[in-house]
């Protein structure tokens, strides 16, 4: 099966910082993949990358099979750490604005996942509590029929009952032949939806495995994993 | 393009508004609580200037908005539409201004009986023509050139990027314009030339003096605006390369 995200030695700089050292990755179509590291570890900076806001220093990145570009913008579908709404707008307009920009969003799904996440269209996106923001961009990015999404920590800094409504609009919204990159330090949270997962420490991969494999080999669950590579 | 336009439009739209009834606002003042007529002529300009200003910088604010805002960069649009539509906002805005400024004009001279500048329009159909479509130039040219000097210095990650960015203007500007005269002469036609018009004209409404070469417009005007047509095109051209592999957001 042809890998839907491949990264051969990507790296990032910046002056004399390096915030990704050769990483190389490849992801697979119809997983929901945890991309997990603690903050600076450079798991927004590789989702950047992916999605064409960041430019690699070195290395070459291909989605679908596409170079990071025009093309791939439009296979890729990103909740980025802030909002992709501007202040003036109401969630209608919001929605309309993803609608005239991207042939695949799809309003009917838009208006089904609003319903879900109780976020009324006429509502100001500038009056919405973080939460429902949150809840907004996620709308907004799942509602596109994307081949990969990208979510940059689609559950920090919102309250649990807001983390279990976003957990389970993920698994019931996205498009299973499609392939999730979710970002987090909040593991416990999160780990019943991943496939597999990366774990990412100052720039480079130091894992990638299947939660199951993670199970069987090394008897452990995602978080205890992940207590165990980022001990202090 | 369109689409782009209109989100621009939409979010500079309280703005544009706000320009709008306080520019009406004012000239009505001016109308009713003024007597003087050359005063009324200072303030109704000067109130169009700082419209004019006002209109002026909001494209480039747009712009500048535009070139890091996630949700234009994410958007699967080609870079080159990403410069035009706010210079083509900026442009209709200020055609639109133009446009009441001239009706504003025409209304004023003809209720004041002044038909002196009627006759010289009258008289140089051509040269009034030429004018404001130098001046449509001398905006979009001036924006197209802004726009570089801003992509330039949002592509340099580091202190002082703004300062570079200014440098960078001033060096273009003065660049080109040296090597415009040095083409072209004394030719005038676009921004480069901007600063060293020789036109005379009062601000009472009363044209003194039009010091016109009709010669200059088929010779070294048209040169000099191919010069600046190219220039505009080449940085177009290194702002789309600069937007798809250097500006980060």
């Amino acid at each position: 099966m042809s890998s839907l995200l491949q990264m051969n030695g990507i790296t990032k700089s910046y002056g004399s910082k390096t915030a990704l050292n050769d990483v190389s990755l490849e992801i697979g179509p119809g997983k929901i993949v945890g991309l997990l590291g603690s903050n600076g570890s450079g798991k927004s900076t590789l989702m950047k990358m992916v999605t064409g806001l960041l430019q690699p220093t070195r290395g070459t990145l291909t989605v679908a099979g596409l170079p990071v570009g025009l093309k791939s913008k439009a296979l890729v579908s990103f909740m980025p750490d802030r909002p992709l709404t501007e202040s003036w707008m109401k969630v209608r307009d919001a929605i309309t604005f993803f609608q005239d920009f991207y042939d695949d969003f799809d309003i009917v799904k838009a208006r089904e996942m609003l319903q879900f996440m109780k976020i009324n269209e006429s509502d100001r996106v500038s009056v919405l509590s973080k939460g429902m923001n949150e809840r907004l961009q996620l709308t907004l990015a799942l509602s596109r029929d994307a081949k990969l999404y990208l979510l940059d920590e689609p559950i920090g800094g919102v309250d649990p009952v807001a983390r279990g409504k976003i957990l389970d609009a993920i698994v019931e919204y996205y498009n299973e032949d499609s392939s999730i990159i979710i970002s987090t330090h909040l593991v416990r949270d999160i780990e019943r939806i991943f496939d597999e997962v990366v774990f990412i420490r100052e720039g480079e991969i130091v894992m990638h495995e299947e939660v199951e494999n993670l199970r069987i080999k090394y008897g452990k669950s995602v978080d205890d994993m992940f207590k165990e590579v980022y001990a202090e | 393009m369109m689409k782009l336009l209109k989100y621009d439009f939409k979010r500079n739209g309280a703005k544009l508004l706000g320009v709008a009834v306080v520019l009406i606002l004012a000239q009505l003042s001016i109308m009713l609580l003024i007597n003087n007529i050359t005063l009324i002529t200072v303030f109704s300009m000067l109130a169009y200037m700082i419209a004019g200003v006002i209109l002026f910088i909001t494209p480039i604010r747009t712009y500048s908005y535009n070139l890091k805002a996630y949700h234009r960069k994410l958007l699967p649009v080609h870079s080159l539409k990403t410069i035009i539509s706010p210079i083509a906002m900026g442009f209709i805005c200020l055609l639109i201004l133009g446009l009441i400024m001239l009706i504003h004009g025409y209304v004023y001279l003809t209720v004041y009986e002044n038909t002196r500048i009627f006759d010289i329009i009258k008289m140089y159909p051509m040269d009034t023509i030429m004018s404001l479509l130098s001046a449509c130039w001398i905006m979009i040219n001036m924006l197209i050139t802004i726009f570089l000097a801003i992509t330039i210095a949002t592509s340099i990650r580091s202190k002082g990027s703004f300062w570079i960015g200014i440098v960078v203007f001033f060096i273009i500007v003065n660049g080109l314009s040296w090597i415009e005269n040095l083409f072209f002469g004394e030719s005038q036609w676009g921004i480069f030339q901007i600063f060293s018009d020789e036109s005379n004209s009062a601000v009472d409404g009363i044209v003194t003096n039009v010091n016109y070469n009709p010669s200059s417009l088929t010779g070294g005007m048209i040169g000099s605006f191919i010069f600046e047509l190219v220039c505009s095109v080449a940085f177009l051209y290194i702002m789309v390369k600069l937007i798809d592999r250097k500006v980060e957001a």
